[in-house]
């Protein structure tokens, strides 16, 4: 396991390895998930996210990823004012 | 559900705010030091009940409504404690005794208390945040990172103080910032034993045991504690310099309390709890050395250096009997809390060093002859003031100037050696510093005022 850090901010991104997380706000809550479609696992970072109803369009497929589909993808994160670490497992 | 702040602020119990302000524990005093613990001003009047309902946000806890807050809710839980006198009681120590332990001023401390909390601990939710699934492993490998990178690096405390103008009166003043905690050291443990928690509650008590010495007084923590005030020539009465707690450390002690007194706040305690003993052990061993170089090698340091070795096993214990029977029992759904509890005191933690380096900061200026006012002070506005005014300690919320038009004042930052400004003589607090001054001969006239009300025109 290995702690990472990015910015606390909605869509701030961090590549480690072959993986990309991404932060994204819910419910008023920074959060961060695995940066990877529920269908192919296609780049959300690269997709558009909608406000209304805090769910992200893939750009692969336009697969809407819900609040719920997100919330799947969430990794253990922590913020402290303006910095977010992230608990993720080790590469290869 | 019933809302204090809300009660508070219909003005229907204003009598009982007025009741505090009032109140004779918490006057102010005209000396330094305090006489008694039982006596903690309490600067309430400047502070109308709806101060309440506004909490103290991040960028507000150098203020001086932040440091009355924050006596207020030291006080408050410091009613928990029992103190008594040295020696025999004289007739004002009696009344002040049932003064500050009346039922009544009990009850009505107690009934502020949760708006105190929250305008004291609304920062926590404001700057932290813990989401995610969470699991003993990667609650583990978070730990280890963050106490490798934290052993990996001397402390900054230790440095400064090394490397000031004063150091004694720096490590003197750093020993003062601890006091509020040490000197009643583990009684906000004791706030977390009643009860009957299951295995982990034994093992807490092991915990609590070794704070209290085993039941031997010259081995409880708090003795120690004392015993090293007493070695480098500090008074080791129980809050003797209560005027010189900054808000944040206040704020620190009281979050022991508040987690411990508010019982769902169980899991956020034993992660906070796990975190101050896993850093004691690297910090302590610095600062014994510190104290030794300082103030000489007979030093009584056995308070720091007792930690060194006992919070080795109070780490282990509270990650292994503690943290991980917890989480096998409940799940990890209570893991987040935990790691609540690890920054919480992270940033408590930080924030009150930061607080200090300041201090320090403009203790070194002022006694270095380093605090003057840049350009004229004009002096039209000095009151004068009797042999013995006292200026309470009291945090600047924006930069202030003292200056004296005739006389002497003595002025301090909590160097505990006031420098006396003589006539024409003037210094610049900087916002978010505490000062005090008191009146060193008759008929001085003295100027207290913001930076800019008090600069000459022309």
């Amino acid at each position: 396991m290995r702690v990472v850090e990015l910015p606390a901010r909605h869509w701030a991104q961090v590549r480690t390895g072959d993986e990309r997380y991404l932060c994204v706000r819910q419910g008023g809550v920074l959060t961060v998930i695995l940066d990877r479609c529920k269908h192919r696992g296609g780049p959300l970072s690269k997709g558009t996210w909608d406000e209304k109803t805090e769910s992200i369009t893939c750009p692969w497929h336009e697969l809407i990823n819900s609040p719920r589909d997100l919330c799947r993808r969430k990794v253990p994160s922590v913020r402290v004012g303006n910095v977010l670490r992230i608990v993720i497992p080790d590469e290869g | 559900m019933l809302k204090t702040a809300d009660l508070l602020s219909s003005r229907a119990l204003a009598p009982l705010w007025q009741g505090l302000q009032a109140s004779s524990p918490y006057q102010p005093t005209q000396a330094w030091l305090l006489d008694s613990p039982y006596r903690r001003p309490t600067d309430l009047s400047t502070l109308p009940v709806e101060a309440l309902s506004e909490p103290v946000r991040l960028g507000q806890l150098f203020t001086q409504r932040s440091l009355v807050l924050n006596r207020l809710l030291f006080n408050i839980y410091e009613q928990n404690n029992l103190y008594l006198p040295q020696a025999r009681f004289s007739e004002a120590d009696t009344e002040a005794f049932h003064r500050f332990y009346a039922p009544d001023f009990m009850a009505a401390n107690a009934f502020v208390r949760p708006a105190v909390e929250r305008a004291c601990f609304q920062l926590l939710d404001d700057e932290l945040t813990v989401d995610g699934p969470w699991t003993m492993e990667h609650l583990e490998a978070y730990c280890q990172k963050l106490l490798t990178d934290f052993e990996a690096t001397p402390s900054e405390v230790c440095r400064r103080v090394d490397q000031a103008a004063f150091p004694k009166q720096a490590a003197r003043m750093f020993l003062i910032q601890v006091a509020p905690d040490f000197l009643s050291e583990a009684s906000q443990m004791a706030r977390a034993l009643p009860g009957n928690f299951g295995p982990v509650h034994s093992e807490l008590t092991k915990i609590f045991i070794d704070e209290f010495g085993y039941g031997v007084f010259q081995h409880k923590h708090s003795t120690l504690f004392e015993r090293t005030l007493e070695s480098v020539g500090l008074n080791s009465r129980v809050h003797a310099y209560y005027y010189w707690y900054l808000p944040s450390s206040l704020l620190m002690t009281s979050y022991f309390h508040w987690i411990t007194s508010n019982k769902p706040r169980w899991f956020e305690y034993v992660g906070a709890l796990y975190w101050i003993e896993a850093v004691v052990p690297h910090f302590n061993r610095q600062f014994s050395k510190l104290l030794k170089a300082q103030f000489g090698q007979d030093t009584d340091t056995e308070y720091f250096d007792e930690h060194v070795g006992i919070d080795l096993h109070h780490r282990r214990m509270a990650l292994d009997k503690l943290i991980r029977p917890t989480v096998q029992l409940y799940g990890d759904s209570v893991i987040p809390a935990m790691v609540r509890g690890i920054e919480a005191s992270r940033l408590l933690g930080d924030l009150a060093e930061r607080d200090f380096f300041a201090q320090m900061d403009f203790c070194e200026a002022l006694h270095g002859g380093k605090a003057a006012p840049e350009g004229p002070v004009d002096l039209a506005g000095a009151a004068e003031h009797p042999k013995g005014w006292f200026l309470e300690p009291r945090v600047c919320d924006v930069e202030t100037v003292l200056a004296v038009a005739a006389g002497e004042v003595e002025v301090d930052g909590g160097y505990l050696t006031p420098r006396v400004l003589r006539t024409g003589e003037a210094v610049a607090i900087p916002a978010g510093r505490m000062v005090g001054a008191r009146v060193a001969s008759e008929g001085a006239r003295l100027l207290f005022r913001p930076r800019g009300e008090a600069a000459a025109r022309g």
